[in-house]
């Protein structure tokens, strides 16, 4: 009997994982490249984070050289906040980035445990958080979202907890604390209940859908949470591992305007593609320095066109992924 | 001619001694540690360690080599940090434990 189940799960592992290897189509053949590393207008030193605005600016978290740094849909060089650390409006680590419907661009601070608000032309309008874990309080905040209502979104990282916020920077709520999902019940989690719903465990980066659902990238739980606004679990999808479907270190997420999501895999060197409800689509990358592979993806965000741009961290580049054709996605 | 050749050591003497003291050669002086740490893998975390030996006295500069799950901190001269300082700060970064080995009269980054 004993036999019969090792057997059985074997079995079944397999299966998985063959299936799961080559259930996913490629839908982007076109890969766009910009950057190096360096201090100049247009290069990087670890870029971290990244956004886009309704224009298809692209907004890049330049966290070596404490500046966000503005581009052209192209990846043209435009503009610049911040630089060294020099009081409100300056960054010593721009971790997280988000943009609202009217062009304000927000920007965490992981080593400041702070969010600051500016508007599209780069005036400093607001900045909130210290340092601790009070409500409204940071231990190295990594990721910011937004709402349709505006409503702010941070990944609390280190407190292992979401945190909500108003335009304004008035607290309204949060959830989540630690819990660190065991690697053997996450790597088999299609087999072993995989506890631990609402908790985290290095939350680093957080995104909303067109629904306001909120996706949350349980980052060392190599997993995604979805809830609702208002902080109650609604799914979960991934678990450990190296094939589709599954990460090693979940990093960046965002949503496309059909509600495909995509989550960048840190230690696996791609991007994944979901459906809104979780189910695993596609994958690209591998390690490399070539276009199209990765030295550790941080952060994601798709625009208008359904390009997707990827901050690949160790090679001091973005990567922009274009779909086959456009106006699918 | 052997005075001017003993004039010439005594000034050679003085310039070495006198340069010795200068800020630059000081600099030596600066202490490395290496933290080797179990579980070092992205940045997220990296950084989160990086935060945490900032705030350690005498702090100087960090540089975290992720392929090796290694830090070297440098630390000002005449500023000690002992190894359960470290070891805390490693530990408030999230991680388990650290191995500490200290490079004295390192080199002058």
């Amino acid at each position: 009997m004993k036999n019969n189940s090792s057997l059985k799960l074997f079995v079944i592992c397999v299966l998985v994982f063959s299936l799961s290897a080559c259930g996913g189509v490629d839908p982007y053949s076109r890969v766009d490249v910009y950057g190096q590393k360096g201090e100049k207008p247009g290069e990087f030193n670890e870029p971290f984070a990244i956004a886009v605005d309704r224009s298809n600016h692209v907004y890049v978290a330049d966290a070596r050289n404490k500046r966000v740094q503005k581009f052209s849909a192209k990846g043209k060089f435009l503009e610049q906040l911040g630089g060294e650390i020099n009081g409100s409006g300056q960054f010593e680590k721009p971790s997280g980035l988000a943009i609202d419907g009217t062009g304000n661009v927000y920007v965490a601070d992981y080593d400041l445990d702070r969010i600051q608000k500016f508007n599209p032309k780069g005036m400093l309008l607001l900045e909130w958080g210290t340092s601790g874990k009070l409500p409204g309080q940071f231990n190295s905040p990594s990721g910011l979202a937004i709402d349709s209502e505006d409503n702010i979104f941070v990944a609390d990282m280190y407190n292992h907890r979401v945190q909500k916020f108003d335009a304004q920077g008035k607290f309204l709520t949060s959830w989540g604390s630690y819990h660190p999902v065991s690697v053997l019940k996450s790597v088999f989690n299609f087999i072993f209940s995989e506890e631990g719903e609402g908790l985290f465990n290095y939350p680093a980066r957080i995104a909303v859908d067109g629904e306001d659902r909120v996706y949350v990238s349980d980052s060392y739980n190599n997993r995604v949470q979805v809830f609702s606004n208002q902080g109650k679990f609604l799914f979960k999808f991934g678990g450990a591992g190296l094939w589709g479907g599954k990460f090693r270190v979940s990093s960046g997420i965002t949503v496309g305007k059909n509600g495909r999501v995509f989550v960048a895999d840190f230690y696996n060197n791609r991007i994944q593609e979901f459906s809104r409800d979780g189910c695993f689509i596609a994958k690209r990358g591998g390690g490399g320095k070539e276009p199209g592979q990765f030295d550790g993806p941080t952060d994601l965000a798709v625009d208008s066109e359904g390009r997707v741009h990827v901050v690949d961290w160790g090679n001091h580049r973005i990567q922009v992924f274009k779909p086959e054709d456009p106006v699918k996605k | 001619m052997n005075f001017k050749r003993k004039l010439f050591g005594c000034f050679l003497m003085v310039a070495f001694i006198s340069l010795s003291a200068f800020p630059l050669f000081a600099e030596s002086d600066t202490q490395k540690i290496m933290i080797k740490v179990e579980g070092l893998y992205c940045p997220f975390c990296a950084y989160g360690l990086e935060k945490q030996l900032k705030k350690l006295d005498g702090f100087k500069k960090v540089e975290v080599n992720l392929k090796h799950g290694v830090a070297e901190l440098y630390i000002k001269p005449g500023v000690t940090v002992t190894d359960a300082v470290i070891q805390t700060a490693v530990e408030d970064a999230g991680f388990d434990s650290a191995t500490i080995t200290r490079k004295q009269n390192g080199d002058n980054k």
